[in-house]
């Protein structure tokens, strides 16, 4: 019997051993805040002694799930704020009139100012700086637009790298704990690891995950198309390396099934990717409608009739032209790319030779033609075409309604109305993913909560296994004192 | 089996992440302490910013056309000052001439004040305000009236000259005027010579001005005509009578004859002179609507400030509350790491 007793206690220490190594993993990973804490599960063994039957993991599926979403939603629209964010630059605080209405406005105060005096050399001058800022503020919108179409492409296109090496670190680390599960070997690392991988693919992408029997993990886009099941699929975009105003970019596939762009049957929800395709087949595509659209309607504004008795030339592009010119765009359809290649004309840029004074004459678009001559005495003080130019700038006019500018509206409020609303989705974007980032945080502190390790916990544990160690110890010394009486007696 | 729902790393990472939030907020209230305004204009208004942008441009639109009033109604002050040296000239020159008509002199002084009242003119509808002819239209560049007696003779002295040689014969200096009977003059001065001071003939020889008057804009939707003009018909009276006495040949006319003449000049400068106190009271309306425009843009100005600040601005007091509670708030998460940094078994095994 004494034996018996002797290989108990054996036991026994050999699983107070195991134990404490757990305990230890434990503690090694108490700082890494999605490591689970890990179980060593005891059982009698046959004929009473303990062993360790199995190690396991603290887990918490429905927070995990609800973890997987939130970081999803979370990431798609940190993405969508961060490039509205970019294009606030246009618009910037009201104070520092950096926006396109602003610019606007200065250009129609200082054509106020050129009417009351309109002989005035630097008045005139002035007006025309005032009209190259404006060009150039809708230059560098449209330019910054194209560059937050351009990142967001280029975004895409890591993400969906990320995603594929993702999927290929998961068919690993997935065979593995498959095999270990047959074996019944300890796989509460790999599962550790394989979490991690599903929730740096859920920030790209917004998934779904299944876990079958034997551990078995298949995962699907939020929209439902397969993304891993025993083998992972091929995501793939192929990026654009120049994005132009109103070209589209192409869109990204999972197993050739797109799940970007206009139209996508199954279109995917959250994730990066998702918040990436928006900003540029969406948002950053209407704001350049509108940047092209103000660009319109300022040529149209400017552009000179034929002041003969009888008209019969067509009207020109005037002080504001552009790629296309001296012809008028037509009025009330969005020309992409206009707002980039709008330019003051050179014939009243004093800076490349031109004369600021055709702003108060006419012909700017064709210099020396009198049938664009609006001045036609060539009075010093005709005040007309000045009067007119402001008119035109503050009179309503016909835009694309596809763009929400509201038309007729004037051009002021046009472009304030677009300022208002790109500051409105961006409101909506930060606000959305303040929310998001938030509640992504309380569920993971939740699931940390769960299945986290806590270090104080572990070293009541440790004491625990310390003091199972002590007792056997001391049972094994006092079997081996029986053992001895035993043998001297004989 | 563990129950309770704790882990070491949740509880650091809640403290971390509740510290970078009031941190940010703490940063985006100092600024706003500091400006008065919000912090982030477009991420607080959203699509009122719209109405933010909108506001700023009508209060510098009204800034703008205020500034240019001020310099509307210098020019119209201007334009005054030159309208009433004209009436006091007229004046003058009326009772010269109502001397002039007993005297024995008579001739001469006739014609000296002519010429003075004619020179004095001259330089007063050519006025000009920050270089701009304020009698010339639209015409601000030229000169209106040129000076009757330089040498070489003007367009308008040479027209007279060429009217009086076509009439009489001779010229005006000629002795045989003394032989001009008071009918042939009276002829020649309702005939050929007023159809020299007629609008069409007055533009192309006496004036350079243009008809067409300066418009200005005085409030966004208002415009008026601000300036006086050289061509307008009382100035174009003086100029017939002026001239009239200083260049008919007054010295040689007979009495008789001279005496019409002067009766004619005397009728028609104080028309003229009714008609320069039109202007100004024309001129004089203008500059009230100048400054009633201006009075209503300053009242608008007022409004639309107010207006933006209730949009941009924030409460300092509410800030100040708020910046207050953040700091404790921050400093109590401080303190409070700090004791649960310490709180750990494996400070008491």
């Amino acid at each position: 019997m004494l034996s018996i007793g002797l290989d108990i206690a054996r036991s026994a220490l050999t699983a107070s051993g195991e134990q404490s190594a757990v305990v230890a993993r434990n503690i090694a990973n108490s700082g890494s805040p999605l490591a689970s804490r890990k179980i060593a599960n005891l059982t009698t063994a046959p004929g009473g002694g303990v062993v360790v039957a199995s190690v396991t993991r603290a887990s918490n599926d429905a927070l995990t799930k609800s973890l997987l979403t939130a970081t999803s939603s979370a990431a798609g629209q940190r993405a969508v704020a961060g490039a509205l964010e970019q294009l606030e630059a246009t618009v910037n605080d009201p104070e520092l009139n950096a926006s396109a209405a602003a610019n606007a406005g200065t250009l129609r105060d200082a054509l106020l100012v050129l009417s009351t005096s309109p002989d005035n050399i630097s008045a005139a001058a002035s007006a025309i700086d005032a009209a190259k800022r404006l060009a150039t503020s809708l230059n560098e919108a449209s330019n910054a637009i194209q560059h937050v179409r351009q990142t967001a492409d280029a975004g895409l296109n890591t993400s969906v790298n990320t995603v594929n090496s993702l999927l290929a670190k998961f068919e690993t680390v997935n065979r593995e704990i498959v095999k270990g599960t047959l074996d019944g070997t300890d796989v509460t690392d790999q599962l550790d690891a394989r979490d991690s991988i599903v929730r740096s693919l859920a920030e790209e992408l917004g998934i779904r995950t299944i876990t079958r029997a034997g551990n078995d993990m298949a995962i699907f886009t939020d929209s439902g198309l397969t993304l891993f099941d025993v083998s992972a699929r091929r995501v793939t975009m192929v990026p654009s390396p120049v994005l132009t105003p109103g070209a589209t970019g192409n869109s990204v596939s999972v197993d050739g099934v797109p799940v970007t762009g206009s139209g996508a049957p199954m279109a995917s929800q959250s994730g990066r990717i998702s918040g990436l395709a928006q900003v540029r087949d969406t948002y950053a595509v209407t704001y350049s409608r509108q940047t092209d659209e103000i660009a319109r309607g300022l040529i149209e504004a400017f552009s000179e009739q034929d002041q003969s008795a009888s008209p019969s030339l067509p009207d020109i592009a005037g002080l504001f032209t552009y790629s296309g010119g001296p012809a008028v765009p037509p009025s009330g359809i969005t020309v992409p790319g206009l707002a980039n290649s709008i330019s003051v004309n050179v014939s009243v840029d004093p800076s490349s030779g031109g004369n600021p004074r055709l702003l108060r004459d006419g012909s700017i678009g064709s210099p020396g033609t009198p049938a664009y001559t609006y001045n036609q005495t060539g009075a010093a003080g005709y005040s007309g075409r000045v009067e007119k130019l402001i008119d035109s700038l503050t009179a309503a006019r016909p835009f694309d309604t596809a763009n929400g500018l509201g038309s007729p509206a004037g051009l002021i409020p046009a472009a304030a109305s677009s300022s208002g609303w790109l500051e409105n989705v961006r409101q909506k974007a930060a606000s959305d993913a303040e929310y998001r980032t938030t509640l992504m945080d309380r569920t993971h502190e939740a699931l940390s909560r769960s299945t986290g390790v806590s270090l104080d916990d572990d070293m009541t544990s440790l004491l625990e296994i310390e003091r199972a160690y002590q007792t056997s110890s001391k049972l094994l010394t006092m079997i081996d004192n029986m053992f001895t009486s035993l043998l001297n007696a004989t | 089996m563990k129950t309770s729902l704790f882990s070491t790393s949740a509880l650091s990472e809640t403290t971390r992440t509740l510290l970078v939030a009031a941190q940010a907020k703490l940063i985006d209230a100092q600024k706003e302490l500091a400006t008065g305004r919000h912090a982030d204009i477009g991420r607080t208004l959203g699509t009122r910013t719209a109405e933010v942008i909108s506001l700023r441009q009508d209060h510098a639109r009204l800034k703008t056309i205020s500034d240019a009033n001020g310099l509307v109604s210098s020019r119209m002050d201007t334009t005054q000052a030159a309208l009433n040296g004209l009436s006091t000239d007229a004046g003058t020159f009326l009772s010269a001439m109502i001397a002039a008509r007993g005297a024995p002199q008579g001739a001469a002084i006739a014609q000296h004040a002519a010429q003075d009242a004619l020179r004095s003119l001259t330089s007063l509808m050519n006025t000009s305000f920050d270089g701009v002819y304020v009698f010339s239209g639209i015409n601000t560049d030229v000169q209106p009236v040129a000076d009757y007696f330089q040498t070489p003779p003007p367009a308008s002295k040479l027209a007279v000259d060429n009217a009086f040689l076509a009439e009489f014969g001779f010229a005006q200096g000629d002795p045989l005027t003394a032989t001009i009977t008071a009918s042939a003059l009276q002829n020649f001065l309702d005939g050929p010579f007023a159809a020299l001071f007629d609008a069409p003939n007055w533009d192309g020889t006496w004036s350079g001005a243009a008809d067409q008057n300066i418009r200005s804009r005085i409030s966004p939707n208002e415009m008026i005509e601000t300036s006086a003009n050289a061509n307008d018909e009382p100035v174009r009276k003086l100029a017939q009578a002026f001239a009239m006495v200083a260049d008919l040949g007054a010295q040689n006319l007979s009495p008789e004859v001279l005496k019409s003449v002067l009766d004619h000049a005397i009728k028609l400068t104080a028309a003229a002179k009714t008609g320069v106190s039109a202007i100004q009271s024309r001129i004089g309306l203008a500059q009230e609507r100048v400054s009633k425009a201006s009075e209503r843009m300053s009242l608008q100005s007022d409004i639309i400030t107010k207006h933006i600040g209730t949009l941009e601005n924030v409460d300092p007091a509410e800030v100040s509350l708020r910046i207050s509670a953040l700091t404790t708030q921050i400093e109590t998460s401080y303190a409070l790491t700090a004791r649960l940094h310490d709180l750990s078994l494996v400070n008491y095994l």
